[in-house]
């Protein structure tokens, strides 16, 4: 349930941040595909953990909210 | 003291502007930038670019500068060191521009491990002190929001990544497109000049062939609902870093294909013999260690011999000015390599850096930023008064306007490569002799010292302004 709240983070919050140049809308169309496609690494790297998980017979860890390792480095 | 003067290309950032006073550099920081600028400061990172030389150094003198700190909206004002000249993208080598690539790349990865990233990317607050590249704009960096994009991003493609691609990839040098639009290169312009085959290297692929195709798509969609799209999505910082380390690597493979040209090996054309480059390196070595100039201009600096010289005995500084790209490039890797202070900056004599920009002011002409105690313009006349049809007298002018002194070298007619440049023209420069360009020199100045250094009569002169 954290994984999916930390991702569902990453995806809905408002990201405007202030600007005085115009960073032109190619540059951003580009950078919501490079957002999904890191953000689909951590949903994949996520339910790779959990499909380990089932078969080893191991637990998840409870606080992994805080856990930001689960990003791609 | 004198009243304040604000430099005209200070204007974009709302956060403070630039101004002058008694040969000092002040910034003032305006209100709606001070929380932000404290924060930055508060990481110790602008410190610890100061200390590794990647940024100016800066001191705050609020209580001293009582005429900025009371202007409108100013609430603290700092003094930076001043630069010996301030040069621009168009005029800088491809070597120069991979260089502040690298360094404006560089000082994001460091930010941004602290939380901090820069406002914009325009290549133009980069400058060089030598051939080293230094970040001048403090009220460039903020404290990074969770979840940003790099609003840079496009900015730097179209300043430093695209100018690099065109010579690297094209074997067009950036000087001129640059030169014509201050805004840089545009990735739709890019991707129409690029080898159809570059949309296979994913780096060039993802930072200009999709940036210019989501451009195009654009046009169906309103800003309104872009901003719409942008506003509901997240970068994580680990795509963010990861942008700026992909380009960092793309940039550092890049490589001008034409390095060697025609004039690149000038300095050891059969032209010259020993004891002729001898006569020139004495002749500068004598010139420098007796005035020891702070900076000099040495027009036509091919691969910065002569510079190297004037700097090895009593001068400080040289900028050199080279039409030729291939010897620009080695005289830039010179400098880096030797750990000169010297700079070499693209110059067409014929052609220099014009007064540019917004109300014409915004980056200033070669004349304008002209600050050299000495010139130095060894085998140059020629090219200028029979290559490009500048009369002698008007050439002797403008080298002899540059600084009080120096050194000029005249090639006469005779000389074989005044031959080579008249061999599919007509002789129509009938003025173009040893005695009218004594006689135009006189007008300004005196000669100090004068030296037939060829066979076939090239002199080096030593004048001295009126």
């Amino acid at each position: 349930m954290n994984y999916i709240l930390l991702a569902l983070a990453l995806v809905a919050l408002p990201s405007q941040a202030h600007a005085y140049i115009d960073p032109g809308a190619g540059s951003m169309f580009l950078q919501m595909l490079i957002a999904a496609v890191v953000f689909g690494g951590v949903m994949i790297k996520m339910w790779w953990t959990r499909i380990k998980m089932f078969f080893t017979g191991k637990k998840e860890p409870r606080d992994h909210g805080q856990d930001n390792s689960t990003l791609p480095k | 003291m004198t009243t304040p003067k604000h430099v005209s290309g200070s204007f974009r950032d709302p956060s403070g502007r630039i101004f002058v006073q008694d040969d000092r550099i002040f910034r003032t920081v305006n209100e709606c930038a001070i929380d932000n600028f404290s924060d930055v400061v508060n990481t110790g990172l602008l410190t610890d670019l100061v200390k590794s030389g990647a940024l100016v150094d800066w001191e705050d003198v609020t209580s001293e500068a009582t005429d900025l700190a009371s202007m409108d909206r100013v609430v603290k004002v700092l003094e930076h060191p001043s630069l010996e000249m301030i040069t621009y993208p168009y005029e800088w080598s491809f070597g120069a521009l991979k260089a502040a690539a690298l360094a404006h790349l560089e000082i994001q990865i460091n930010a941004i491990d602290r939380n901090v990233v820069l406002s914009d990317a325009t290549a133009y607050n980069i400058q060089f002190q030598g051939p080293r590249p230094v970040f001048i704009d403090h009220l460039s960096f903020r404290m990074y929001q969770d979840g940003e994009f790099w609003v840079g991003h496009r900015q730097f493609c179209e300043q430093f990544l695209n100018p690099l691609l065109l010579r690297a990839r094209c074997g067009i040098p950036h000087n001129d497109w640059v030169r014509g639009n201050l805004e840089g290169i545009s990735n739709l312009s890019m991707a129409t000049v690029l080898p159809w085959f570059d949309r296979f290297k994913p780096r060039i692929l993802t930072n200009v062939f999709m940036p210019a195709w989501f451009e195009g798509k654009k046009r169906k969609s309103t800003n309104a609902e872009v901003a719409k799209s942008i506003a509901t999505r997240k970068m994580p910082v680990a795509g963010y870093r990861g942008m700026l380390c992909s380009l960092q690597n793309l940039i550092k493979s890049l490589n001008p294909p034409d390095v060697t040209t025609v004039w690149g090996d000038y300095a050891d054309n059969t032209s010259y013999s020993t004891d002729e480059t001898q006569k020139k390196r004495a002749m500068i070595a004598e010139f420098c260690g007796k005035l020891k100039p702070n900076i000099v201009w040495d027009i036509g600096c091919n691969t910065g011999e002569y510079s190297k010289v004037a700097l090895e005995n009593g001068a400080h500084n040289a900028f050199g000015f080279e039409f030729d790209s291939g010897a620009l490039e080695q005289a830039y890797a010179r400098a880096v390599k030797e750990e000169l202070a010297f700079f070499p900056l693209f110059m067409d004599v014929a052609n220099p850096s014009p007064s540019q920009g917004w109300n014409q002011a915004e980056r200033d002409g070669l004349s304008e930023r002209r600050n050299a105690n000495s010139v130095i313009a060894l085998a140059v006349i020629h090219h200028m008064c029979i290559g490009r049809n500048i009369p002698l007298e008007a050439a002797v002018s403008w080298l002899v306007g540059h600084a009080p002194t120096g050194l000029i070298e005249f090639v006469p007619k005779n000389d074989p490569m005044v031959i080579e440049l008249l061999r599919l023209r007509d002789d129509v420069f009938d003025d173009y002799t040893n005695e009218h360009f004594d006689h135009c020199l006189l007008k300004t100045a005196r000669i100090v010292k004068e030296e037939t250094i060829t066979e076939h009569g090239r002199r080096l002169v030593w004048y001295e302004r009126k």
